[in-house]
């Protein structure tokens, strides 16, 4: 098996607001290899955004800390570089596109400017000087637009975020985030904001494009359903820590840890949508800052044991490439 | 970047319509305020010593018997023909005063903004940039003064330090040295005229004593400005996309300069027609005290006097030239925000 | 945003108040002022070392001293004595003017975004005409017009001055006018009045009273100009801008003459700003720390 992309370990964050200390992730364990679509899945305030910008490095300095683990990235710890050496792997070695696409986009640049910046930044690095606005460049972004499905590239490049839709604005963001080739690209909910039938073009053209530019996605979001067209494992989270991990359809088929059977039957399976209602998880996501001692789902759990208020459990392999964190598979 | 020009022209089209009806309620108030608010006009302004024909002289004059509206129409053709009264004080057609006039003033104001600009947003950055550094403490030193200071304090600081104390620049008042001739007009600012003429002694002159009241005029909205960027940078630098930007692995340089600042603009852009207000409002004080020979002199002194034709011709510059900023500052957001060209 | 004040607000207002201590200053000066100018109202002549009236040729001109903590003017007279009998004018006129243009700008200015529609296009379009003409020189018009006295300062102020409020309110009625709670009113059948007077207008209270606040400061600093520039009070009272005004030409010889109630006006005002500033500080949620 070759070199995985991404290997993130034992990796904490904690931040510190003036409602007091809280702990976004709890000795996270991700590995990320070639090729690879992840899925991250869980409810808001889980952590996983905080997963994605601690890897690009984006965390707000003046409040988050990393007191344990390491971002194994091309064989180097990326929580040692510094700025400059982070601004250097970011857009071209790993790339991220956000949710909401208007607000994402610099309203003042016509997106065929925002898309030059990139490949100019990806000429840069590979050795090329080049003028943003030079021939070439355009070529390029040109040929980008037409990847993502805009119509009528030409005039498009000319025009501003704030005249497209939705989904056209995350076409642009998927064609900067890949245009520079990266190893990786992080996805944050970028469905969340579209309407449904969007969401599946923009689903199919990702993964397209990603197989075609031969990078690993991942891809977070709190619906399963999205996750699950995409991804080729899955990895739920809760509460900053990760309960479960195990290929897409070994998660559907076989779900073990009592959050995602939860994730599962809150959501409608396509063939029972009439007859199905809604049910949500009893109980709500924690406050971070108050996150309950032993297992941080145990509160809200239908099967939970006296154990469970005072031991955290750790992450276990059950199988091959399955594993959860939850007293009830361990092994005596 | 493209600016489609038929949707900024539409733009600038209904801007100055607007700005239109403005100025012509300006007028209306004006003209309110010295027609009705008073009691019996004529006798106010033809003086506690004037004679019972030179009143009805004057009523006639301005048909101050008749209603209003038909003042109204009379007060707008004086207007617009530049008839806009004598000033009792001075004797000299008000018209023709403030045209007299009015280069000095301009000289002032576009240097005062210039110096707002070129002061104030590098501070607002840079304070921005190093939240709760040295500068960002400096800036907020600079604009609480500047807020809080009244216009004369600034103003005679400045003269007691510079003039007297330091020696520094010239102590006449004025725009020039008494023995450096004026140059050549073409645009009625001493500083623009001698450049164009190459007239260098005039220029240097023209300049020394353009510096201090042009420094104590931006001094009054030099802090103001830089708040506001400071504030609007800080706001875009913690914008979303920003936090794009940064992703897309741009260098902090170019994350700053090229898209946090010009989107910071947009408020101090709105903002520097209020500054331009401000200014004029404190070149009253500021002309008075450095004999700086504009509208802004002729008003204080005709204030004194409680001479009404005088200080309301005033007024009416002074709102034309907010009116006409308002118009510049507009137009220069539709350039750089192209979602307010769709409004 | 309008938030409502309650009880709890009130006491974190205070504690991030105490913190910082530029606030601290700006909270001792405003209510240094403000005492001040109450005292020489009720006590007068007794409260100051000096007349502030007394002409007394032999001590003209003299530096500030132990004797004559300001100085001497050209008259003679105690400058620190007539700045302290000067405080109550400027507190008249500036509270006057902000209290009076709140209470009018307020009022127009949330109807007129309530109701909405050509009412409220109207209005805009009024105020715009207000505001397009920069504040002091229509204060200095209308009190030209008007004539010398310092009711008429005021009169001449509140003109320029009740649209900045109005614009306010009309922002605050606005984004007011769509919340859920305003919706119910209107179901429940309350009159348009009362809604306006009992939801909209306390809503809005907190961005009024910040900028309020900060406007004391500018409107005292007009009210100075105005002096200075002689109209309002009229000699022999004594008033800070006007004392300015008269001292200037001495200004080489004896800076303190006019450089001295510049910078008491100065402080008054920048009391003024610090307060609202910290007032702002501390209804803004994102500062809360």
């Amino acid at each position: 098996m070759s070199q995985p992309v991404l290997e993130v370990h034992d990796l904490s964050v904690v931040f510190e607001t003036f409602e007091g200390r809280y702990s976004a992730l709890n000795n996270i364990d991700v590995t990320i290899n070639p090729s690879e679509v992840i899925g991250l899945v869980g409810e808001s305030g889980c952590g996983k955004s905080t997963l994605a910008l601690a890897v690009m490095g984006l965390l707000p300095r003046s409040h988050a800390k990393i007191p344990s683990g390491s971002i194994t990235f091309k064989g180097k710890n990326l929580l040692s570089y510094t700025d400059k050496e982070m601004e250097q792997v970011r857009g071209t070695d790993i790339s991220m596109i956000f949710q909401e696409p208007l607000t994402s986009l610099d309203p003042l640049f016509t997106i065929g400017d925002q898309l030059s910046e990139t490949i100019q930044i990806k000429l840069q690095r590979s050795g090329q000087s080049v003028g943003w606005n030079s021939r070439k460049v355009k070529a390029e972004v040109l040929d980008w637009m037409k990847r993502v499905g805009l119509a009528d590239p030409q005039s498009a490049m000319e025009r501003y975020p704030h005249e497209f839709s939705g989904g056209m604005r995350q076409r642009v963001m998927i064609a900067m985030a890949l245009a520079a080739e990266p190893k990786l690209m992080l996805a944050d909910e970028p469905t969340s904001a579209l309407d449904v039938t969007t969401q599946v073009q923009i689903l199919r053209l990702v993964k397209s494009l990603v197989s075609q530019v031969k990078a690993s996605v991942l891809f977070i979001s709190h619906d399963l359903a999205v996750v699950a067209q995409i991804a080729d494992r899955v990895a739920v989270m809760y509460a900053g820590m990760i309960v479960e991990e195990a290929s897409v359809n070994e998660i559907f088929e076989n779900p073990l840890h009592p959050y995602t059977n939860a994730l599962l039957a809150s959501f409608p399976k396509e063939k029972e949508v009439k007859k199905t209602k809604l049910t949500s998880i009893p109980g709500t996501v924690p406050n971070l800052t108050r996150i309950p001692p032993g297992c941080p789902f145990h509160p809200r759990c239908s099967f939970v044991k006296d154990v469970c208020s005072t031991t955290r459990p750790e992450l276990r392999e059950t199988s091959a490439g399955h594993r959860v964190a939850c007293v009830l598979y361990d092994k005596p | 970047m493209v600016v489609r020009p038929r949707g900024l022209l539409i733009f600038i089209a209904r801007r100055i319509v607007l700005s239109v009806g403005v100025l012509f309620g300006v007028i209306f108030v004006t003209f309110f305020i010295s027609r009705v608010a008073i009691p019996d006009p004529a006798r106010v302004w033809a003086g506690p010593r004037a004679s019972p024909a030179a009143i009805a002289a004057l009523t006639a004059r301005f048909h101050l018997a008749d209603p209003i509206l038909v003042q109204f129409y009379y007060y707008l053709v004086d207007l617009l023909h530049g008839d806009w009264g004598v000033s009792p004080s001075s004797g000299q057609p008000v018209f023709t005063s403030i045209s007299t006039y009015l280069p000095a003033t301009l000289e002032l104001t576009i240097a005062a903004i210039i110096l707002t600009i070129l002061i104030g947003i590098p501070l607002g950055v840079l304070a921005a940039t190093n939240k709760d550094g040295a500068v960002d403490h400096l800036c907020r030193v600079v604009s609480l003064s500047g807020v809080a200071s009244p216009p004369f304090l600034a103003a005679l600081l400045l003269q007691l330090i510079f003039f007297y104390y330091l020696k520094l620049f010239p102590d006449s008042g004025g725009r020039l040295s008494l023995f450096v001739a004026p140059p050549t007009t073409i645009t009625g600012l001493y500083t623009v005229d001698s450049i164009l003429t190459g007239n260098w002694p005039a220029f240097v002159s023209a300049l020394q004593h353009l510096i201090l009241p042009s420094f104590a005029l931006a001094f009054l909205i030099l802090g103001l400005m830089s708040r506001l960027v400071r504030a609007s940078m800080l706001e875009a630098l913690t914008s979303d996309y920003v936090r794009t930007l940064k992703a897309k692995g741009l260098t902090r340089r170019l994350v700053i300069y090229k898209h946090a600042l010009r989107n910071s603009m947009t408020q101090p852009v709105t903002a520097l027609s209020l500054y331009v207000a401000y200014t004029l409002g404190g070149s009253v004080v500021i002309e008075s005290i450095f004999s700086w020979p504009g509208v802004g002199r002729y008003a204080a002194q005709a204030a004194q006097v409680f001479d009404l034709p005088a200080v309301m011709g005033t007024t009416i510059v002074f709102t034309l030239g907010v009116v006409f900023a308002n118009l510049a500052a507009d137009i220069l957001l539709a350039v750089i925000d192209p979602r307010i060209r769709l409004r | 945003m309008g938030i409502s004040i309650d009880k709890r607000e009130i006491s974190v207002i205070l504690t991030i108040l105490r913190r910082d201590k530029l606030s601290v200053f700006g909270i001792a000066v405003a209510a240094a002022f403000i005492a001040t100018s109450f005292a020489v109202v009720i006590f007068g002549r007794s409260l100051v070392p000096y007349d502030p009236t007394e002409v007394n040729m032999m001590a003209s001109f003299q530096a500030p001293s132990l004797q004559h903590l300001f100085g001497t003017d050209n008259l003679g007279r105690d400058v620190f004595s007539r700045c302290v009998i000067a405080a109550p004018i400027d507190a008249e006129i500036g509270f006057s003017i902000v209290v009076i243009s709140v209470l009018i700008g307020t009022v127009l200015g949330s109807c007129s975004g309530y109701i909405g529609g050509k009412v409220d296009e109207t209005f805009m379009r009024i105020t715009d005409v207000f505001i397009a003409v920069p504040t002091l020189v229509l204060a200095v018009v209308v009190a030209v017009a008007l004539g010398p006295g310092v009711e008429h300062v005021i009169e001449a102020n509140l003109v320029g001055w009740w649209p900045v409020y109005a614009r306010l309110a009309r922002a605050g009625a606005l984004s007011l006018k769509e919340s859920q709670f305003i919706e119910a009113a209107k179901v429940a059948g309350i009159s348009r009045f009362r809604i306006i007077l009992k939801h909209i207008l306390p809503n809005n209270i907190s961005p009024i009273l910040v900028y309020a606040t900060l406007d004391i400061g500018n409107a005292i600093l007009y009210a100075s100009v105005l002096s200075y520039l002689g109209l309002g009070a009229q000699p022999p009272q004594a008033e800070w801008g006007r004392m300015v005004y008269d001292g200037q030409v001495y200004l080489v010889n004896a800076w303190w003459i006019s450089i001295i109630p510049g910078l008491v006006i100065f402080a008054v005002a920048l009391a003024f700003n610090l307060l609202g500033d910290a007032l702002r500080d501390a209804f803004d949620p994102r500062y809360r720390k």
